[in-house]
């Protein structure tokens, strides 16, 4: 291949033009240019123009979702801050829907959903007081019925009924 | 055991009347014997009272009951915990809508 020179500008530059316009995602360059009109179209409705489908994220602009975890690729971006190209984005086994619905973080590794589907929601800043009405109750370790050991907080973010019992 | 099985339809039934993000815990704090149950217990128990989708628990540590007002004297113990999990209200026996008309009530009052 022929090394890059300006005397070549004049060969080349209409090939260049070309791309620019039939590419039609160079946001910037729009004018009310039809092509680029289209870029700025959502085909897909997943929430993502088309133009940032191509040139941005990488997904494709006639699926909603790319990556087919169950989110769509801009609820993957500006909600749920995971990666729309990857179904497990955090890389902690559990595709990202999976995830969102058992109400765990698709982009973070410590929070996946247990066994059952239940998510890991622990808040964070509870502070046990105490075991009368009132207070906040201690954050207990059992076994629940698919053998993982579940910390009650990670129920937290739903009102519960404890239905405390005896097999006998 | 028996005691359990209604559980699932009611709280279904609350939940799709109300809005309001609600499930049963079940909390399993001694098995047949009286002893602390195992891990299996909270998988037979669930399977026993017909698979429902809320959460069975073994309390192998055996922390649930000084957890709560609860004493374990008599079946079962019940308590509201609020999705900040507060324990709003224990008590104990069958029924149900009391406590879910209190959950509600501390829903709407939110």
């Amino acid at each position: 291949m022929k090394a890059f020179s300006c005397s070549m500008l004049p060969a080349i530059l209409p090939a260049m033009l070309a791309v620019a316009v039939i590419g039609g995602c160079d946001k910037d360059s729009g004018g009310g240019d039809a092509a680029v009109d289209d870029c700025l179209d959502d085909t897909d409705g997943d929430g993502l123009i088309d133009c940032d489908e191509i040139d941005g994220f990488g997904t494709d602009p006639e699926l909603a979702d790319t990556d087919g975890d169950g989110l769509s690729d801009g609820d993957e971006v500006y909600t749920h801050g995971s990666d729309p190209l990857s179904a497990d984005s955090d890389g902690d086994g559990t595709d990202d829907g999976a995830e969102v619905d058992c109400g765990s973080d698709p982009a973070d590794s410590a929070e996946a959903c247990y066994a059952c589907g239940w998510g890991r929601d622990d808040p964070g800043d509870l502070v046990a007081t105490g075991a009368s009405e009132g207070d906040v109750i201690e954050n207990l370790a059992m076994i629940d019925q698919c053998g993982d050991e579940v910390d009650l907080w990670d129920l937290a973010g739903e009102y519960h009924i404890l239905f405390l019992t005896a097999s006998w | 055991m028996t005691e359990a099985v209604g559980l699932e339809a009611e709280s279904q039934e609350f939940v799709a009347e109300t809005g309001i993000d609600f499930s049963f815990v079940v909390i399993i704090f001694e098995d047949v014997t009286w002893q602390v149950p195992d891990a299996e217990e909270a998988a037979d128990y669930h399977e026993a009272i017909g698979e429902p989708a809320f959460p069975v628990l073994s309390d192998i540590y055996e922390g649930a009951l000084g957890a709560t007002p609860y004493d374990g004297s008599s079946l079962p113990g019940t308590c509201i915990l609020t999705p900040e999990m507060e324990i709003l209200e224990c008590t104990t026996g069958h029924g149900m809508s009391s406590l879910l008309e209190a959950v509600q009530e501390h829903a709407e009052s939110r």
